[in-house]
């Protein structure tokens, strides 16, 4: 019975509210700030050759031909043919094109042809050179300090790999976009065997950058 | 009760992190260098241009010296360096007075560049002293170049 009590008084109270509530008018007013842009930074990097030829070609060619660039001038830096126990060195500037502060933190290469054909007609020729070529990449002054990777390029070639020192890039917000140059320092080994002489690989190397800010 | 509760902590602590791993997105971009050409060099002769005097055919006679040679061709692509060696076989270079090969030299490392080619010369003389023995006897010998890169060598 007392319960029965205390829902119809419940019950009364709410309708009480509700009748109530359609009466409740009050003063407001709104404010709005309008206009508020939020522009998304980028990450943007450009890398090119430079050995006094700073242009979007080859670091590592054998002749003129093969490192010139249409619209470029001749390029001055063939590697000429290699030979075991020889070691070339080229540099790549690696500018930030984009607004943000950018660090390099992976680095890769792949084996884009071998001898005219695609590396998977010479399965076991590509795995023998890449075995035998070594490749060190270090910020330019710092060969010992600074080095991204140093290691065979068949480690490169299986998928991006972690920079052990990552060059920090400040964003481009001028006319010159910041750049980190890096050396990259190419032997071949003097073990190579006589399974490898003629052979004529061709590769693309590869830098990741990602963004500085909120990633530790 | 309590397992209910703890159930829900675990769920909602799970959706937390899938939320949160999905908004886990930064600013990348990657660039390449293409076309880096490794074209390694080759080390390969060809041996060729064989002179020997029809003395050697067979009227070899003791005292005699007979002068040899062959051409050695750098077929390959980088400069090469080679010796030569000759191996004896035969009645004619066995025995107590046997013919000598001379005049290879015991370290030729005769230096080529990609497309030249050297001549090499050798005699092979029969002793005075070499006795009736060595009548119609015979010799062969086999030439062995071997040849290797000169850079970082």
């Amino acid at each position: 019975m007392k319960t029965r009590i205390v829902v119809a008084y419940l019950t009364v109270m709410l309708v009480a509210g509700l009748l109530g509530g359609t009466t409740m008018a009050i003063f407001t007013d709104v404010e709005s700030n309008s206009g508020n842009i939020f522009v998304a930074g980028s990450v943007d990097i450009r890398a090119d050759r430079n050995l006094g030829d700073p242009i979007p070609g080859p670091m590592f060619y054998t002749n003129i031909a093969e490192g010139t660039v249409e619209g470029a001038g001749s390029p001055h830096q063939p590697t000429l043919l290699w030979a075991p126990g020889d070691t070339h060195t080229r540099n790549l500037d690696v500018r930030n094109m984009g607004s943000l502060e950018v660090r390099l933190d992976q680095v890769s290469a792949q084996i884009t042809s071998i001898n005219g054909s695609l590396p998977e007609a010479f399965p076991g020729m590509a795995a023998s050179w890449a075995s035998k070529m070594k490749v060190k990449i270090y910020v330019a002054g710092f060969p010992q300090t600074k080095i991204l990777y140093n290691g065979p390029l068949a480690v490169l070639l299986t998928g991006p790999q972690a920079c052990i020192h990552q060059p920090v890039i400040s964003p481009n917000i001028g006319l010159w976009p910041p750049m980190v140059q890096l050396v990259y320092e190419v032997s071949m080994d003097i073990s190579a065997g006589n399974d490898l002489q003629g052979i004529v690989p061709i590769v693309s190397f590869s830098v990741f950058a990602e963004q500085t800010a909120n990633n530790p | 009760m309590k397992t209910k509760m703890i159930v829900s902590m675990l769920i909602l602590a799970l959706a937390a992190a899938l939320v949160g791993g999905a908004t886990m997105a930064i600013f990348t971009d990657t660039e390449n260098n293409n076309g880096n050409t490794f074209t390694a060099g080759t080390v390969n002769i060809t041996v060729g241009g064989t002179s020997m005097p029809a003395v050697a055919a067979g009227n070899m006679a003791p005292g005699d010296t007979i002068t040899g040679s062959f051409t050695v061709t750098n077929a390959g692509t980088l400069q090469l360096r080679f010796d030569v060696s000759g191996a004896l076989g035969g009645a004619l270079f066995s025995g107590a007075t046997p013919a000598i090969l001379a005049g290879l030299g015991d370290d030729q490392d005769v230096v080529l560049d990609p497309g030249a080619s050297a001549v090499v010369t050798f005699t092979v003389h029969l002793p005075l002293g070499a006795g009736n023995a060595y009548q119609n006897a015979t010799g062969t010998i086999d030439f062995t170049i071997v040849a290797e890169q000169t850079a970082n060598n």
